[in-house]
């Protein structure tokens, strides 16, 4: 038995075709989509006082006087080589999704980070204690993060708890970066240019909408881990772990926590692709300057080349984040072959 | 006569499920000389695993509830120790092997690093770098003679072990620096590739070998008192006798005390000094090994010897004992076998049953039995 | 032979070994375990063929194979004289009928949603209609025949210790009155005490009902005491076939004689260790 890297490598590049085929079959469903359900966008594009002949003119630009399916493949070309097109005011999109998604994905991290240094400790806690007070307090914290509609809770935060700590409420900066930004990503930016009181201001950004994307998914790390973890603590191997006369806290996170991850992981990268659709309402309330307030934006401004692209790089988040978490899977448990 | 490593004194454990308390054990009392091997057997789900893990307090509480008694453990009553103690117990003074191997090796880490955690706490005890609790100069008590190194019990030579001087002390621990120690150990438990073994992960290795390395394991913490929990059931016959003979072998190497539980008394019989036979959570007799198997003197050891089939079918019915052990939530009162002994009478349903105590008619001081009626025993046909 | 019941003869039993989708495609004929290698053996009328041998010998195959739950790689089977090894529908149903199985497993065996009447009486159903109340009273009938009172009827499996699952999977197997019972460890689950009654139960009924048993265990004792014949099998064939006492007092295979010495209790150890090979060696298949 044993694995060979070589199969690791075989593995992911599998899955990265089927990345092309889901990203192929994504496009397709949102192009006819937005297509078929606004067949005339002109109308919106041109304006409230726009002439017959500006919206004749749009109509013509944008090639809808075409029949779909051309228009399908004329796009389908463009978009392969790297034009993704415009939005009705003439932005490009490609460029604006690019400096506008590590921003998001920032935030993602973030919040991840945040699921991962409480929810699993959490976990652990209640898993540890159940059925006893600790076990109750946990749960009923991590019930009421699932129960609040996302935008109450973004809502809450922002405006009663963040004032309250003093906590910048809105945008990635205090000010207007001077700096060059080769990351977009605020925290990142500020480092490499050796600005530390814009990165702790960045930091101090991140805290309230991090939050509160953490705090709504934050019940799935923990409920996640306080299962496996009531599935692993009666195992043999804890009884092993103790019998050496190891603390309880090395029993509870070397060897109880570590095999209770292995099914953790799965759930929080099918969460980490969720938390991208989440950020849509999250960067609203927070105006944070990301692919989610970009997303909202394109939608209600009929911004078909922005929505498609908003969705091909949510699309490639959520295969990724899978492909990870599938990965991460297999490096904690050593008895899976790679498939 | 040497003082007993272990006396347990009027111990008795429930579960406390939904379906009622079950009296897992009930005022179970022993002792065990340092040195020797006690054997418990008894059919399934009369308490043999409840007491094993009792010892060491690995008993799942909730369920399980400790209702009475005290386990003496040179000195200190194992149940009277706070939580916290409880690691310190473990591992350098009482280890335990437990029945399934498939389970009782961590599968997320490979064999060094299981084998590694065990010596280093052991090292870690024996230079004071991390609290004991018997301080004593001795650390462990293998009966009289002096424990001997792992290394001098073998035939073929080792890797010489590196000094542990002070330079040691200061720096601390690597994982290395107990490289030769866990090579040591595997080699005791006679594996022949150690290097090998130590890279893998545990379900790349067959239950024999997985078996062996739980012994290493134990070995390798010089536990005074080592608890074996049915070690080889779960092994394929020819595997089993191949493991037995090892623990043999290495209870003349490492003379520490084991408590070996078993529901074979073909096993028993190898392998124990001393046996105690148990009925639904009650230990009915217990003596020298060789006495209770020749001059039974609990009616219900005597069944249980005779169900074992030694003969052909044409040599006539097994004997066999009538009806089926009872409920552990619903005990008959005074003597728990009494349903089902062909000598019960009247006193026998009386409370409190009959307590173990010395055998009327036995040969040896140490032979026990709770019977009102032992001497009859002999009778039984 | 005439008064034989089974008769196998060169019976051959391979696994595809089928590790994923790509293997199974591009190796299927290559990679075999060969759980049954070319056996061949007589089961007379109302006798006991004890069949022992290491975990993974085949021992389960080759009853699975004679009960023709498993259909043949080669080979031919006989029951009463017809040949049955290709037999399908029907008249695989009729076979049924004559050739029963206790599982290794009883607990996974009896399906835990069902009362007692209802698993009992399966078998019977799968013959042909029968009603309700019929049933109830044939299987009323029968339990108190393999030792548990006739008033469980509406009982659940759950609701029984491990010697009365086991003594439920035999009663169900004695429904149909087969000639043939295979017991695939019938008493491996149970303790000595329990083993005891039901190893006295079935010679009681063998000599009451002219049964015939082949009997699949580890347990030498329990071989001992039942069987008249013993197969010792290994890695798939027959180390060595006899009478009981001359197998298991004169052993004559190399491999008979470890598995004897390594019986707990006896005075030597096994002048052999090592694990025993399995039946694909590392190089899978190509023996
Ligand atoms: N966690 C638990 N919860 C409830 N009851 C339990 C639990 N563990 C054991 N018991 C009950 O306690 C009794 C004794 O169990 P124990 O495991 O000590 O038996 P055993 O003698 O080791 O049996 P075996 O030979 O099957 O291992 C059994 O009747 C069992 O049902
Ligand atoms: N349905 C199956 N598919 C593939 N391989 C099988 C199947 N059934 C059995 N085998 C393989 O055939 C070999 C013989 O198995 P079998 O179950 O007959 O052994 P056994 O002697 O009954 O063992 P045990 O004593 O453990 O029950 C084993 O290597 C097993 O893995
Ligand atoms: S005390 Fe009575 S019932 Fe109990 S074993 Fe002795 S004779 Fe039998
Ligand atoms: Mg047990
Ligand atoms: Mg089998």
């Amino acid at each position: 038995m044993g694995r060979n890297p070589s199969d690791l490598v075989v593995f992911v590049g599998k899955r990265l075709l089927q990345l092309v085929a889901v990203l192929f079959g994504v496009v397709t469903i949102t192009f006819f989509f937005t297509h078929i359900a606004i067949p005339n966008p002109c109308n919106v594009w041109s304006g409230p006082r726009a002439t017959e002949a500006t919206i004749q003119l749009c109509i013509h630009n944008n090639d809808l006087d075409k029949p779909p399916l051309t228009q399908y493949f004329s796009y389908l070309s463009k978009l392969v080589t790297g034009d993704w097109g415009t939005s009705p005011l003439g932005v490009p999109v490609l460029p604006t999704i690019l400096t506008r998604f590590p921003q998001t994905l920032e935030l993602v991290f973030t919040a991840l980070l945040f699921m991962i240094l409480l929810g699993i400790p959490l976990g652990v806690v209640a898993a540890n204690n159940s059925g006893r007070w600790q076990d109750h307090i946990v749960r009923t914290f991590y019930l009421s993060g699932w129960a609040t509609p996302t935008y109450l809770g973004g809502v809450i935060l922002s405006i009663a708890i963040g004032p309250a700590l003093g906590l910048p409420r809105t945008g990635a900066f205090s000010s207007f970066p001077t700096f060059p930004e080769p990351f977009h990503m605020s925290v990142l930016d500020a480092l490499v240019n050796l600005n530390f009181s814009a990165a702790v201001d960045a930091v101090l950004h991140l805290i309230l909408p991090a939050s509160a994307l953490a705090f709504i998914n934050l019940g799935i790390a923990t409920r996640m881990t306080r299962t496996s973890m009531l599935e692993v603590l009666p195992m043999d191997y804890v009884k092993t772990a103790k019998i050496k006369g190891l603390s309880d806290f090395l029993v509870l996170y070397k060897h109880a926590l570590r095999n209770s991850l292995i099914s953790t992981t799965t759930i929080l990268g099918i969460t980490a692709g969720g938390l991208l659709s989440t950020t849509v309402v999250i960067e609203e309330i927070f105006v944070w300057p990301g692919i989610g307030a970009y997303a909202y934006d394109a939608i209600t401004k009929y911004n078909f080349n922005g929505t498609i692209g908003v969705v091909i790089f949510f699309a490639i988040g959520v295969v990724v984040a899978n492909l990870v978490a599938d990965v991460l899977y297999g490096l904690l448990d050593p008895r899976v072959e790679w498939r | 006569m040497a003082e007993p490593i272990l006396k347990v004194e009027d111990l008795s454990v429930d579960y406390e499920v939904g379906a009622g308390t079950f009296h897992a054990l009930q005022d179970v009392s022993f002792e065990m000389k340092p040195g020797r091997v006690a054997g418990i057997v008894g059919e399934t789900g009369c308490g043999k695993s409840t007491l094993a893990h009792a010892i060491p307090r690995l008993l799942p509480e909730p369920p399980a509830r400790i209702r009475r008694g005290k386990i003496w453990f040179r000195g200190i009553d194992l149940l009277a120790l706070p939580k916290w103690k409880l690691p310190l117990v473990r591992g350098t003074a009482v280890s335990m092997i437990f029945q399934e191997p498939i389970n009782s090796l961590n599968p997320a880490y490979r064999v060094y690093d299981q084998l590694v955690e065990a010596v280093r706490i052991r090292k870690m005890r024996e230079t004071g770098r991390s609290p004991v609790l018997f301080t004593e100069t001795k650390p462990h008590d293998y009966s009289q003679t002096p424990s001997p190194k792992a290394s001098e019990v073998l035939r073929r030579p080792l890797a010489p072990t590196l000094p542990l001087g002070r330079m040691r002390r200061l720096v601390g621990f690597s994982r290395e620096t107990f490289r030769s120690d866990v090579l040591e150990y595997l080699r005791l438990v006679r594996i022949n590739d150690p290097e090998t073994i130590l890279n893998l992960y545990p379900h790349e290795l067959s239950g024999g070998m997985r078996q062996r390395i739980m012994i290493a394991m134990a070995l390798s913490e010089k536990p005074s008192l080592l608890i074996a929990d049915e070690p080889t059931s779960a092994l394929d016959i020819t595997i089993q006798a191949q493991v037995l003979t090892l623990m043999k072998e290495l209870m003349e190497e490492v003379r520490t005390s084991i408590l070996f539980i078993s529901h074979d008394l073909g096993v028993i019989a190898e392998m124990a000094d001393d046996v105690g036979v148990m009925y639904a959570g009650h230990l009915v007799e217990f003596g020298p090994v060789d006495e209770v198997y020749s001059s039974p003197r609990h009616p219900y050891t005597k069944a249980l010897l005779r169900s074992v089939p030694k003969q052909y079918k044409d040599d006539g019915p097994l004997p066999s004992l009538p009806g089926s052990v009872p409920n552990l939530s619903a005990l008959p009162a005074g003597c728990t076998f009494h349903p089902r002994c062909p000598l019960a009478q009247p006193v026998c349903t009386r409370e409190p049953g009959p307590p173990l105590e010395r055998a009327k008619v036995a040969q040896s001081p140490e032979h026990k039995a709770a019977c009102y009626f032992s001497e009859e025993v002999e009778s039984l046909t | 032979m005439t008064d034989a019941i089974v008769e196998v003869r060169d019976a051959y039993k391979h696994f595809p070994v089928t590790q994923s989708f790509f293997n199974a495609v591009k190796r299927i004929s290559k990679e075999v375990i060969h759980a049954v290698d070319g056996v061949s053996i007589d089961i007379r009328e109302k006798e006991t063929l004890g069949l022992i041998g290491e975990s993974g010998s085949g021992k389960t195959t080759l009853g699975w194979l004679v009960a023709r739950l498993h259909n043949l790689t080669r080979g031919t089977i006989r029951l009463d004289g017809k040949d049955i090894t290709t037999l399908e529908g029907s008249g695989l149903r009729a076979i049924r009928r004559k050739v029963q199985v206790v599982f290794q497993d009883p607990v996974g065996s009896l399906d835990p949603r069902l009362r007692v009447w209802q698993i009992v009486g399966e078998p019977a159903r799968a013959q042909g209609p029968v009603s309700r109340a019929e049933l109830r009273s044939r299987v009323a009938e029968l339990l108190p025949t393999v030792g548990l009172p006739g008033g469980s009827l509406d009982q659940y499996p759950h609701e029984f210790s491990g010697g009365g699952r086991q003594r439920l999977s035999l009663a169900r197997a004695l429904i149909v009155h087969p000639k043939l019972i295979v017991l695939d460890e019938p008493t491996s689950a149970l303790d000595v005490a329990v083993q005891a009654q039901i190893l006295n139960r079935l010679v009681t009924l063998q000599r009451e009902m002219g049964l015939s048993y082949l009997m699949i265990t580890h347990n030498v004792a329990a071989v001992r005491y039942v069987a008249d014949r013993v197969a010792v099998m290994y890695l798939g064939k027959f180390a060595e076939v006899g009478n009981v006492r001359d197998v298991l007092e004169h052993p004559v295979h190399p491999y008979t004689k470890a598995l004897l010495a390594a019986l707990p209790n006896a005075s030597s150890t096994p002048p052999w260790s090592g694990r025993a090979p399995r039946c694909v060696p590392p190089g899978r298949g190509n023996r």
